[in-house]
């Protein structure tokens, strides 16, 4: 489970993140959706332990990311926007590299390198170096790395962006298959076709602030529309106009 | 709450440094411009010296001379063979330099000085007087000794063969050649370049190392996805710190071997007083040099985590193997006493004991010892605040 609570966060002038509670509980799938700039980056790099908050708290299963950091970390599989690979390595090394990062090793790891590599469909590239990848085999094996400790919970930001529609399958499945083991799966998507199929809840945030939060069916219900966009856009539109005197919205939350 | 363990054991922290270390090394084993960096540039160095080390032979020598050339004698009359023999290979004979006297710091010509007891079937020794900082003095030394040795091997078949004995038994003649400028001979200068030349390669050795991992990883965008593994950052640091070091070790030995072999090739005793160092010499130098490289590799990655950009990084750290190294290259031409708070200088102590052990100079261990104890302490003062560093948002981020 992973609880984030009054959090804030500024850079210089600006306020990146602005107190902003949410909760992504166990066996669920909850979408963190919001226009350029609402502050998902920033709430999942304080969430992953890489920058600390001005304020509030962000804790994965009970464990706080500044107090308890790597206790937090071993818990969370951290999937960045930015996938950021090692030129030099092959895609297995990465994988290995975080798999001996996580503490595991020999035997078992390597199994579990084999696995991804099947599951992620990286047969064809697993053993060649990175310079020159894709942008969808940079994500599988980003993928494979956040996955390879087989966390209990997973902070994916755009987890299939970049990837053919086979591949964009099999991690639906995959992610699907984990919330029914009872992982904890909080990401973020601009598509709102997939956050609509693949999230349990959604939480909508804008400038910092949630602004909507709750099933899928609950909210196009209150918006009176089945497509998600236009929920989505109704949505921002009511929040940043209809606010109460302390800023509340007039959004279900 | 979760009732999912997390998979994988809590490693200690070294086992954590350990697998930074070991992929940062396997990483830039297979980048040219690391290897590069630690396998070639330390080439550089002892090549040059090398090189002017036999171009300053041969100019004693007087290799290059093939002209006439004019040089005073004094009782050159008391052997007349020799004095025609020098005739003959196109040395013109004064009697004097027009009055200026010749001596040690006194600046003149070159003179011969053949002793009151010579007789013209020797033994005896021919003093040659010269100036060794002034480069047509020393090239007309050279050429002269040279002609005298030649003389002097003549003689000494004559006369063994007139006595029925192997001519390889003994030399009549000899020749010292006594310099008489402020300074011992060139080889010296140069062998002093040795220690700086070092220091140098020393904050050169892993430099692209250092700018890859840390102010490259975050430009690449790779430093963030590996800040959410549950590592803490002085690990991190301390893993690349590891991989660095050893980068610069290998260029250190890499360079310290090519120094030895151009020295031996080159055989600095051609020279004149100054022999070359051995391979002990350059064996303890390593190990005095060890301070030195952890002191290197630490400011390597402070600079690379106060930098903004690569470039700007880049920019840095190529200036800095200078600043320890210039005064290092005044030392070579002036060498300086060592005193005790030359020691409470991190690189400035090493470099002094280093001028010292390739003089073959006595070196005092209590100031090796302080040297290495305050270059060991500064290191872990630059890891502290590098550790700080990385943990700063600015350090981490590149936005």
């Amino acid at each position: 489970m992973i609880e984030i609570s009054g959090l804030s966060k500024a850079f210089g002038k600006v306020q990146a993140v602005g107190g902003l509670t949410l909760t992504a509980g166990d066996g669920q799938i909850t979408g963190l959706i919001g226009p350029n700039g609402a502050g998902k980056s920033t709430t999942f790099r304080v969430a992953f332990g890489l920058i600390r908050p001005d304020d509030g708290r962000v804790a994965v299963d009970g464990r706080d990311v500044v107090r308890d950091r790597l206790e937090a970390q071993r818990r969370v599989g951290a999937l960045p926007d930015v996938r950021g690979l090692y030129p030099r390595l092959t895609a297995r090394e990465h994988i290995r590299y975080f798999g001996n990062l996580h503490g595991l090793s020999g035997p078992v790891l390597e199994r579990r390198i084999d696995q991804l590599v099947a599951l992620l469909e990286m047969d064809g590239f697993a053993d060649r170096r990175a310079r020159g990848f894709s942008r969808g085999q940079e994500l599988k094996v980003a993928l494979g790395r956040a996955l390879v400790h087989e966390p209990a919970n997973l902070i994916l930001d755009e987890p299939t962006n970049g990837l053919d529609v086979v591949s964009v399958r099999a991690v639906r499945h995959l992610l699907r298959t984990m919330r029914d083991a009872g992982h904890c799966i909080l990401l973020s998507s601009h598509l709102m076709a997939e956050v609509g199929m693949l999230c349990d809840r959604l939480v909508i945030i804008n400038r910092g602030r949630v602004v909507a939060e709750g099933t899928p069916e609950r909210l196009r219900a209150w918006a009176g529309s089945d497509d998600l966009e236009e929920v989505f856009v109704r949505t921002l539109a009511t929040a940043g106009a209809d606010t109460d005197a302390e800023g509340r919205s007039a959004c279900p939350i | 709450m979760s009732d999912l363990m997390p998979k994988g054991a809590v490693w200690p922290w070294w086992r954590r440094c350990g697998v930074v270390l070991r992929k940062e090394v396997v990483d830039h084993l297979r980048d040219r411009r690391s290897i590069a960096l630690a396998l070639i540039y330390p080439l550089l160095g002892p090549l040059v010296v090398g090189l002017l080390l036999q171009l300053s032979a041969e100019s004693q020598r007087g290799v290059h001379i093939t002209h006439e050339i004019t040089v005073a004698a004094r009782g050159l009359d008391r052997v007349p063979e020799l004095a025609s023999f020098l005739a003959l290979n196109q040395v013109e004979l004064v009697a004097s330099w027009g009055g200026e006297a010749q001596g040690p710091g006194k600046r003149g010509r070159v003179v011969l000085d053949v002793p009151a007891d010579a007789t013209p079937h020797g033994p005896f020794t021919v003093r040659v007087l010269f100036d060794a900082n002034n480069v047509t003095e020393t090239a007309i030394a050279g050429r002269v000794t040279e002609l005298i040795n030649s003389y002097g091997r003549q003689l000494e078949r004559q006369s063994l063969v007139a006595h029925g004995l192997d001519p390889a038994l003994i030399q009549p003649v000899t020749v010292e050649r006594v310099h008489t400028g402020h300074r011992l001979d060139l080889s010296s200068v140069l062998y002093n370049l040795i220690p700086p030349l070092l220091i140098f390669m020393i904050f050169l050795g892993a430099v692209y190392l250092a700018l890859d991992s840390t102010v490259g990883e975050r430009e690449r965008g790779t430093l963030e996805p590996l800040l959410t593994a549950p590592i803490r950052r002085w690990e991190l640091l301390l893993g690349k710190a590891g991989a660095a070091f050893l980068f610069t070790l290998a260029t250190v030995i890499f360079n310290l071997a090519a120094f030895r072999l151009v020295l031996g090739l080159c055989s600095g005793g051609a020279l004149g007083s100054e022999a070359a160092p051995g391979s002990g010499t350059f064996l303890l130098i390593l190990v005095l040099s060890l301070p030195v490289m952890v002191l290197a590799v630490m400011v390597q990655l402070v600079v690379a985590a106060i930098a903004r950009t690569l470039k700007e990084a880049q920019i840095y750290l190529g200036l800095l193997p200078l600043v320890p190294a210039l005064p290092g290259i005044a030392s070579a031409v002036a060498p300086a006493e060592p005193h005790l708070w030359m020691s409470s200088m991190p690189v400035f102590g090493q470099m002094t004991t280093f001028i010292r052990l390739i003089a073959g100079a006595p070196v005092s261990w209590l100031q090796v010892v302080l040297s290495a104890v305050i270059t060991l302490v500064s290191a872990v003062l630059v890891f502290w605040w590098a550790a700080r560093l990385y943990e700063q948002d600015r350090t981490l981020i590149a936005d």
